[in-house]
């Protein structure tokens, strides 16, 4: 120290060292007191992890209380990956549980233990599933030596189960694991999800999926620095989910689908023809059967069908994939909402009712039919032929509709629009989508399917947009005239054909398909919601109208003429009135598919069924039989002979092999090898080319989700057009068939009369 | 004083003599160095214990040993005259070097840093003790020349403190050159170098730390600390360990509030988060567990010890007691701005502990014998 100033230097020092101090407590102060609240906001706190789990879901009865889907306790047995993740040995427990697994009877890989454990889709904080639905044999070997499988737990968890198999399947649905677009898609729903987690991925179980999904439990844990769990502070039991009741009536619906299946098998076995006819494969079809009054869905089958406890604990790629290969005609489509069909002559009454309406023809205006109908102001071949050019002679509306008379539409078609002045461009049109025609149906199914009523606007629409594949874009007479009878660019699911004829049979009221009935207050049975029959629209249908074509519908079935007057015989029209229609709607290169549509009893009918048989020839010959059986059960009728060899354990899934196809060709898969081509009596209004007209030919409602099974074009030689198959590509049949109908307009659309009447061969 | 003129003093008279060395101990000191090492105690003790039933006791009945071992060497330095600590410099400061030179061939690295010898169970830190030798050393040398500072005794100075520092700076262990930088300065400031000449020091200072900043002489972990402290914006997304250690430790300080979180209940701590709780980060656990009014009172102790030893330099009989108290003080206090400092993100991270709190038998030793030798100055003032 300077001899002058000694104090001074230490005195600078202690003011050194009180400064620094002085900045240690400032910046103590700012952490401690100034930034603690929003630290605390943060950090602090004790580290509580949430757990949820699952609850009892809802389960599925049908309309008088049978329980078509429930819940049953599986064993399931589980890996706790904190433990696991501590253990010396891991590789050797995934070993040692394998291998108990394959002795139980699970063929385990050990790679497949592993890939569950490191699965990141399973809550970190809940243990992992190993295997579920395991035996109590396996349980009880487990819990026995659980000091062999450190980490290993074996647990009881709730799983769907279906008492009455397959029945109802695609109505039904099935559930799987949440996957991230769903996860991503339900982030705010108030019954939260998390990974792993049930969910409704077909059918009323994706549809109410809201309302059958119990509210998760939820228990709040306390975890420390490792997140391992330290302790408990709050567990909010789960509440299960509604009951839902379906309007499906199970017995009739264990009646349909049996008879469906046994009509498909039936189908198969007729006999060509001509042996250079389409082979008759019928692999797939669809019926509805809907309450007329309020649209209440009492049946839908549609084959083939898969079961939905292949998806319990997950269904395996494999299997997915062969349930999706094409070979198997997409069991997981229902065809019923799905698939689009040509209406073919079922759409006679609607035409009817529309020239009726406006004053085209007058109900007993008579017009001779010679078989064939050549249009007015037509420059070129202008020839449109009844089928087989049968001549009906002299017919008003109800004959027409009764023997199905093609020449009688053709000159409505042409009329309203010749006459378009007075009728406007889409008479037709107009009054089918009145009907619930072309639009969805609002049923409370999931990938519904909305159709094509074609007109000129859309006509043109399409041309604009793809010149290439639709070189034509003005709507030629032809085009109404074929619309007319249910040909062209008209492509309509069994469920809106069976709503039209509801709307049809009960007057005029068009309702929302339901398909759900209530929603009961879990296992307890009292109602906590009922859903009421939704009115969509009503159709003006004055007794003028309605009478001559309802009185047209019923002779179809009763009088001897009748194109189903073959099939209803011995049927007791007398107190149980049936009004029907039939139509062989043409899918070339493929059989015709056959549909029926019907509703009784008259004339206050209760009931609509609508069958549907893909490949399958004549309507009259199959899908009106099949009708007729459902009405039997309907009316209370049960018939003595009821072949009833193959009711729940039926094969559900798959296409019929070409075992059951016992028709004239060895193989169903493989074409005939010329297919009929029509006489070129022809200047087409359009010439499509089929093929590049489909990718881009409408754009239509696709299916909402990806987990819709993907349903595409059935296979097969000559796929240029298909008519079966699902939703997304639906109007490429129908697109097909238009450039064919229209090439082939002499042909025959319906083939009327019962078997002995009908042309032996074609055209 | 009148003490040194009284005739012969009698027996009686001597054993009342007002002037014998141990009626002046300074129990404030004493006190405040016991007080603050039982804070520490308790904070090793929550921050090793662990989260088991049975806590884990062995750091903090070794620290206890440390302490006991420490209230020993500080007894041992109180009693004996500083003077004589002038003649024992040739020793400790030879010891010394030797010490530094051989940890760097015989010693034991941990965590990049060749700083340690083992002795079984126990380690002892070299560097730790040199620092006691250097602030000897430099003040012995200072004092005596302190009337004709010429530059050239100056540097001669430098050099005696250059030297550890040198090789402590191969161990590598920047923050224990840095304590020896503080130390040398304050006390050339203390002896009366000219100001321009420290002038000068810190303007080379400066430049030699971007020298070494630059150079291969410093691990890139050590470089990372001190760039953690001066990059601290990017740093979170850089993802450096180091400043993980700061983002904890400034949590945990702050999660402490003003009261607290109850000593053994303090989240960071209990959970772990904070990394090398017990040593350098021991301040965080004083932070979160006692809050704002326990961890400013543990400041507050240790300012009352730093003014309580610039008290005893003061009244120091001589140049050399003054030089002592002040480089004690500089030890002690430049480790505790720069520990506590870089908990709370203040200062770089460097690997500096606690003095009294952190554990650590090399440190605990070394700062007791650093208040013996206070405690001495102050006991001899008067003989």
């Amino acid at each position: 120290m300077s001899a002058e100033q000694p104090a001074l230097r230490v005195a600078l020092v202690g003011i050194v060292v009180v400064s620094m101090f002085s900045a240690l407590f400032a910046r103590l102060y700012y952490l401690q007191v100034l930034r603690h609240t929003t630290v605390e906001e943060v950090f602090g706190g004790p580290r509580l992890r949430e757990v949820s789990y699952e609850g009892v879901r809802g389960r599925i009865l049908d309309r008088n209380g049978k329980v078509l889907v429930d819940n049953r306790e599986s064993i399931v047995i589980t890996i706790d990956r904190q433990q696991f993740a501590e253990l010396e040995d891991p590789e050797g427990l995934e070993l040692r549980l394998a291998r108990a697994l394959n002795g139980a009877g699970y063929p385990t890989k050990v790679s497949d233990v592993a890939a569950r454990i490191e699965d990141p889709r399973y809550d970190p904080l809940k243990p992992v599933p190993i295997a579920e639905d395991v035996s109590n044999e396996l349980e009880t070997y487990l819990l026995e030596r659980l000091y062999e499988f450190p980490s290993v737990d074996v647990v009881r968890e709730q799983i769907r189960t279906y008492p009455l198999g397959t029945l109802a399947a695609h109505a039904v649905g099935y559930t799987g694991a949440i996957n991230s677009e769903e996860l991503k898609a339900r982030e705010e729903d108030p019954k939260a999800y998390e990974p792993g987690d049930d969910i409704g991925k077909a059918g009323v179980e994706r549809i109410f999926e809201g309302e059958l999904r119990a509210t998760p439990g939820r228990r709040t844990i306390e975890v420390d620095a490792t997140e391992r769990e330290i302790g408990t502070r709050s567990d909010v039991p789960s509440t299960p989910g509604s009951d839902l009741q379906l309007t499906i009536d199970a017995d009739l619906q264990q009646h349909v689908e049996i008879k469906l299946q046994e009509a498909l098998i039936a189908a198969r076995k007729q006999t060509k023809r001509r042996p250079t006819d389409p082979d008759l494969r019928a692999p797939a079809g669809a019926l509805v059967v809907l309450d007329a009054s309020n649209a209440e869905v009492l049946a839908m089958a549609s084959y083939p069908t898969y079961d939905p406890s292949e998806f319990i604990g997950g269904i395996s790629v494999y299997r997915f994939n062969e349930l999706n290969d094409p070979a198997a005609f997409f069991p997981f489509t229902n065809r019923a909402i799905q698939s689009l069909y040509s209406p073919g002559s079922t759409f006679k009454p609607f035409t009817a009712v529309a020239a009726l309406e406006r004053g085209v023809i007058a109900a007993d205006e008579v017009i001779t039919d010679n078989g064939s109908y050549e249009l007015e102001d037509c420059t070129d071949t202008c020839v449109f032929q009844n089928a087989g050019g049968t001549r009906y002679g002299k017919i008003d509306v109800r004959r027409a509709m009764t023997v199905s008379s093609d020449v009688y539409f053709y000159r409505l078609g042409e009329q309203m629009w010749v006459k378009q002045d007075s009728f406007g461009q889409s008479a037709i049109q107009d009054t089918a989508r009145e009907f619930g025609l072309g639009t969805v149906t609002g049923v409370q199914l999931p990938g519904e399917a909305a159709g094509l009523i074609s007109d000129p606007a859309f006509k043109k629409a399409r041309h604009d947009n793809n010149p290439t594949a639709f070189p034509f874009g003005e709507w030629f007479t032809g085009d109404n005239v074929n619309l007319a009878i249910g040909q062209g660019d008209v492509g309509v699911t069994p469920l809106q054909l069976a709503n039209a004829y509801a709307a049809l049979a009960n007057g005029g009221t068009l309702h929302a398909p339901s398909v759900a009935r209530a929603l009961l207050d879990h296992d307890a049975g009292s109602v906590r919601r009922s859903y009421a029959a939704r009115k969509t629209g009503a159709v003006s249908l004055p007794a003028a109208v309605r009478n001559p074509v309802v009185d047209g519908l019923s002779r179809v079935v009763s009088d001897k003429d009748g194109t189903a007057f073959g099939a209803f015989q011995g049927f007791p029209l007398s107190s149980f009135a049936v009004a029907g229609k039939t139509g062989t709607a043409e899918v070339p290169p493929k059989a015709d598919t056959a549909i029926f549509a019907a509703f009784g009893p008259v004339p206050d009918a209760r009931y609509v069924v609508v069958a549907v048989i893909e490949e399958a020839g004549f309507a009259a010959e199959t899908a009106a039989p099949l009708v007729r059986q459902v009405f039997e059960w309907l009316a209370g009728i049960r018939p003595l002979a009821v072949p009833a060899p193959a009711p729940a354990t039926a094969p559900t899934v798959g296409p019929p092999g070409p075992s059951s196809a016992t028709t004239v060709t060895p193989s169903p898969t493989t074409p005939s090898p010329t297919t009929p081509t029509p006489p070129a009596t022809t200047t087409p209004p359009q010439t499509v080319p089929a093929t590049t007209a489909a990718p881009t030919t409408v754009a239509t409602t696709a299916p909402p989700a990806s987990t819709q099974p993907p349903t595409t074009l059935p296979p097969g030689p000559g796929t240029t057009a298909p008519q079966r198959s699902g939703a997304p590509l639906l109007l490429l049949p129908v697109a097909a068939a238009v450039g064919a109908a229209a090439r082939r307009r002499l042909r025959r659309r319906d083939r009327s009369g019962t078997a002995a009447e009908r042309p032996s061969c074609r055209s | 004083m009148s003490i040194l003129t009284r005739p012969s003093p009698s027996v009686e008279s001597l054993r009342r003599d007002p002037g014998a060395p141990h009626r002046h101990l300074d129990w404030s000191l004493l006190g405040l160095s016991l007080l603050l090492s039982c804070i520490g105690l308790a904070a090793i003790f929550s921050a090793t214990k662990g989260s088991g039933p049975d806590p884990h006791t062995g750091m903090v009945a070794r620290q206890l040993l440390a302490l006991l071992l420490g209230l020993g060497l500080m007894a041992g330095f109180a009693f004996v005259d500083y003077r004589k600590l002038r003649e024992w410099a040739v020793v400790f400061y030879p010891g010394a070097l030797i010490m530094l030179a051989g940890v760097l061939v015989m010693g034991q690295n941990v965590k990049g840093a060749q700083a340690w010898f083992g002795f079984g169970p126990f380690q002892l830190q070299p560097s730790e003790p040199a620092k006691l030798a250097l602030i000897i050393t430099v003040s012995a040398y200072l004092s005596s020349h302190r009337h004709d500072l010429t530059p050239k005794r100056v540097i001669a100075a430098l050099i005696i403190a250059g030297l550890p520092m040198g090789l402590i700076l191969l161990q590598p262990d920047l923050g224990t050159v840095l304590v020896f930088v503080i130390v040398t300065l304050t006390l050339l400031a203390v002896v009366g170098v000219r100001a321009r000449y420290l002038a000068a020091l810190m303007v080379l200072g400066m430049l030699g730390t971007v020298a070494v900043l630059n150079s291969d002489l410093l691990a890139q972990y050590q470089r990372d600390r001190l760039l953690v402290f001066i990059e601290r914006s990017s740093d979170r997304d850089n993802g450096l360990a180091e400043s993980y250690n700061v983002d904890q430790s400034e949590t945990a300080i702050s999660l402490g509030g003003l009261t607290g979180r109850g000593w053994g209940k303090g989240p960071q701590t209990q959970d772990g988060r904070v990394p090398e709780q017990q040593t350098d980060f021991i301040f965080t656990v004083v932070g979160e567990e006692l809050g704002f009014i326990g961890a400013s009172a543990v400041l507050a102790l240790f300012l009352v010890l730093s003014l309580r030893v610039l008290r005893v330099a003061q009244l120091a009989r001589e140049d050399f007691g003054t030089l002592l108290c002040c480089g004690v003080l500089a030890m002690i206090m430049f480790q505790v701005f720069e520990n506590v400092g870089m908990s709370m993100r203040i200062m770089p991270v460097t690997g500096i502990p606690l003095p009294f709190l952190s554990y650590g038998g090399s440190s605990m030793l070394t700062t007791c014998a650093g208040i013996g030798i206070v405690l001495s100055v102050h006991m001899h003032r008067f003989r």
